[in-house]
């Protein structure tokens, strides 16, 4: 993440601020800053959403694409994930600098929704064992100001909501081989089930208290943060301790319940805008407005 | 196909002979018993060795049943490709698996996996080491696993706790790193690979879990959990592997000391 | 338990109205706003300022997207952005981003970062003397990377080069409070610079857009030495208000200077803190504040 210069005394500020749940722009310690999507950002995607936390913007291009399984699970389809960071979102990031941290994203995106329980993935098997839908997610990091690992998979979960596959015809041939048909009718082209899909909820830890949505300045006051990718039923797909300090236990188990509760509240508050999103699709009115 | 593709989907020119065997698929059997014929809370015998490596300022090496680690800690150096001016000691760790420590195939997209457990150990350990008492220096950690058979991450951070504690570098305290499965409500310790990997339970609670703990202060330097699960029985589990790391710590302060007797014994043969 | 989370579309951002608006407050006084390459004059007879360029036979052109300024004979471009532009004498509030032998670098959100020179601070003690060597090995102690200052723009080399000092009581080391970044050409020139606003909050407003914002008591606390005391709820509010209050008018173009911060931050009584972080809301405080200045002005 970026590393911005704060002051020693600009530091102290921030903490009592969060000791008296009054942070610097006024929040609480467990409030968002507004969160902006929209679905159908990337025409040229099988489904994509642009999602924006105040200066964090995160743009997910998903492409489905046929391909033989994986031979652990011949019966469902994958999904993989690629971080891009741009940078624009940071200087550091141009070449490679920003590969660390995009794998780091990336393979807990891939934790959070490897097992079926989240994202049911045997409805994207076409033969079983031969042919299966994968979907690539391309994730573009536009900009970066705090709370990644939550706008980064508000964006997955968006832009999966925004998938549309389309209807194959499986016939075997003449050859005793199985030909793909696809159909070109975009009626019939299929969402996939994503009721159970997991976000990501950051607890950052700011003196003794833990904070969501952290900005640069208040990331810079903390040294653990708690990643919970959290189902809209309330269940942890992953969990994982980030950052360079240690956390006591008791602790540990206060953000776990924290991270639950906001993570519920959140994708409440996300369905309900998907499905207007939804009507809008595709009507963009270009990137910054 | 996929030709000019920057995505690392590489055609695999070989196949592993595994994928053609017709293994019969375990039935999601009920773990009614561990196949080495351990309670769920039994650990498999460990072997905790120090100053293995010559070359490093510290090394260890951690047997958890048939999982092998390596760690070995060189530095505190002078950095070579310096960043900025910093009052921390840079803290770098790199994870490798050996060809012929995963069971099958070599596996494509293995150096992913290698890079988020680098990357996991970095962060875990951190925290452990006093990290202000080497302005401008760097601290690698190499740690390479010889054989995967389960808990190859809990096993590196505890070699790198060896390590760290042989080298002479200043820490906060000791690192255990301890893991988990869960499968529907039975936790089984210190799991084997094939128990890691096992199907999940219909229903109920799954999956792995592994802490790394600093077991005089208390403070948890490390959690990563995958699976199903909820923050109610997350905190039982984790509560339970303290438990069990607690009771670790003795092995590997016996393993420590061992090595400073003979230090010692050495030195008098010298003098 | 959190309040609601707010989740919204981009496609109900409303449209900015307030640049209609805005043009009809400039309308006052016609201006003429250029692109770049634009002939402003073909007459010989204007001499050539910033942000212009002479060419033989078109005349004298625009070299940035802004406003023509016209003073006697001299034709400038003032452009609509800009990094920040340094002149003798302007108070400014910078970051130290390296401390060097006898200075320190001081980003003020110029095009080059800005000197200040260890004989040219008041060192704690404030008794004036020659500095010694010890003085420069304790510079670190003094103000190390990512403090702030405010201070003085002292001198401007001709290659950019800026020197600041901070060679007054009211310059010096700033402790706890708030940094706000705005756009340098939103910062109106004024008489005084350091604010004392009724609801207790000291401001400094840094010519270069970067605006201080803390509390009367730490003011006027002795500067160096760290504050670790807490600043009670009451000032807190005030400060993040204000802090939001300046957020949302540069989002919305209007000059900050005392006054109109003080009519928006009465303005933003009606909502609470973090409302103002909704556009909305912004909008709502800026266009406000900009019809009571005019009622006002």
């Amino acid at each position: 993440m970026a590393n911005l210069a704060v002051s020693d005394s600009e530091k102290t500020f921030i903490i009592h601020g969060v000791e008296d749940n009054l942070r610097c722009d006024g929040r609480g310690c467990l409030d968002y800053r507004h969160i902006e999507l929209e679905l159908g950002a990337a025409p040229n995607c099988s489904g994509s959403s642009h999602v924006r936390i105040a200066n964090t913007d995160v743009l997910v291009g998903i492409k489905a694409e046929i391909a033989a399984p994986d031979h652990a699970a011949p019966d469902r389809g994958r999904i993989e994930f690629f971080v891009d960071l741009t940078a624009n979102a940071d200087p550091e990031f141009e070449g490679t600098g920003g590969d660390e941290l995009g794998q780091q994203i990336a393979g807990a995106l891939a934790e959070a929704y490897v097992s079926k329980r989240f994202l049911d993935l045997s409805s994207l098997c076409i033969v079983k064992n031969q042919q299966v839908w994968v979907l690539f997610v391309d994730i573009l990091i536009l900009e970066l100001g705090g709370s990644l690992y939550d706008a980064v998979s508000i964006a997955v979960k968006a832009a999966l909501y925004d998938l549309r596959i389309p209807k194959l015809t499986v016939s075997i041939g003449e050859d005793g081989k199985p030909e793909i048909e696809v159909s070109d009718d975009p009626h019939t082209q299929e969402p996939l089930a994503i009721a159970n899909v997991p976000c990501f909820v950051t607890l950052s830890k700011i003196g003794s208290q833990f904070v969501v949505d952290v900005s640069q300045e208040e990331a810079e006051c903390s040294t653990v943060n708690m990643c919970c990718a959290i189902a809209p039923n309330g269940r942890m797909a992953t969990t994982m301790k980030t950052g360079v300090g240690s956390l006591h236990p008791d602790s540990l188990i206060e953000a776990l319940q924290l991270a639950q509760e906001i993570g519920v509240a959140l994708h409440k508050a996300l369905h309900k805008q998907f499905v207007k999103a939804q009507e809008l699709s595709g009507r963009t009115n270009g990137f910054l407005l | 196909m996929n030709l000019g593709s920057d995505r690392k989907t590489r055609v695999a020119a070989s196949v592993p002979y595994q994928r053609f065997m017709v293994r019969p698929r375990e039935p999601e059997k009920e773990f009614c018993k561990r196949k080495d014929g351990r309670r769920d809370e039994e650990l498999r015998p460990r072997i905790f060795e120090s100053g293995l490596v010559s070359d490093a300022s510290g090394s260890g090496y951690v047997e958890q049943g048939s999982t092998k680690v390596v760690a070995a800690v060189f530095g505190p150096r002078e950095v070579t490709r310096r960043k900025e001016f910093s009052l921390k000691a840079q803290l770098r760790c790199v994870f490798t698996f050996e060809p012929f420590a995963t069971p099958g195939g070599r596996q494509e997209n293995i150096s992913l996996l290698e890079q988020r457990y680098s990357s996991w150990l970095e962060e875990s350990l951190k925290p452990v080491v006093q990290l202000r008492r080497y302005p401008k220096a760097s601290i690698d950690i190499r740690v390479t696993c010889l054989e995967n058979d389960g808990g190859v991450l809990a096993a590196a951070l505890t070699a790198c706790g060896i390590a760290l504690a042989t080298s002479g570098i200043e820490t906060f305290d000791l690192v255990i790193g301890v893991n988990l499965r869960a499968h529907g409500d039975r936790v089984l310790m210190d799991p084997s690979h094939a128990e890691e990997d096992a199907a999940p339970s219909r229903e109920g609670t799954y999956g792995n879990v592994t802490l790394g703990f600093m077991p005089v202060l208390c403070q948890i330097t490390g959690l990563l959990q995958t699976g199903d699960s909820e923050p109610a029985t997350l905190c039982q589990q984790i509560s339970s592997l303290i438990k069990i790391a607690h009771g670790v710590k003795p092995l590997m302060e016996e393993c420590l000391i061992d090595l400073g007797k003979l230090q010692e014994k050495l030195s008098e043969v010298q003098m | 338990m959190s309040a609601d989370i707010d989740v919204r579309l981009f496609s109900s951002r409303s449209r900015s109205k307030s640049l209609a608006d805005e043009s009809e407050f400039m309308g006052t006084r016609a201006k003429i706003v250029v692109s770049p390459g634009t002939t402003i004059t073909t007459d010989g007879g204007f001499m050539r300022g910033h942000g212009t360029y002479l060419e033989d036979e078109n005349g004298l052109l625009s070299a940035v997207a802004g406003v023509v300024e016209k003073v006697n004979k001299l034709i400038t471009v003032r452009p609509l952005k800009t990094r920040y532009n340094p002149e003798v004498g302007d108070v400014v509030v910078g970051r130290i981003v390296q401390v060097c032998q006898k200075l320190w670098k001081v980003d003020v959100g110029g095009r080059l970062y800005a000197a200040l020179h260890l004989h040219s601070v008041n060192l704690p003690g404030g008794e004036l003397r020659r500095k010694s060597i010890e003085d420069e090995l304790l510079m670190s102690q003094y103000l190390i990377d990512g403090d702030l200052v405010s201070a003085e723009v002292q001198n401007v080399g001709v290659d950019g080069a800026v020197s600041l000092h901070t060679r007054n009581l009211k310059y010096g080391k700033l402790g706890q409070g708030s940094l706000v970044q705005v756009s340098p050409s939103l910062v109106k020139r004024c008489k005084t610079h350091f604010h004392n606003l009724p609801n207790g909050v000291h401001l400094v407003i840094g010519l270069n857009g970067f605006l201080w914002i803390t509390h009367e008591g730490e003011a006027e606390s002795s500067h160096f030495a760290q504050n670790l005391e807490r600043v009670d709820y009451h000032t807190r509010e005030s400060i993040c208000r204000t802090r939001n209050v300046i957020i949302s008018l540069s989002r919305y173009n209007i000059m900050l200077y005392d006054t109109t911060i003080l009519y928006a931050y009465e303005i933003s009584t009606d909502y609470s803190i973090a409302q103002l972080l909704k556009p909305e809301i912004q909008m709502e405080v800026a266009h406000l504040t900009r019809q009571k200045l005019q009622l006002e002005g």
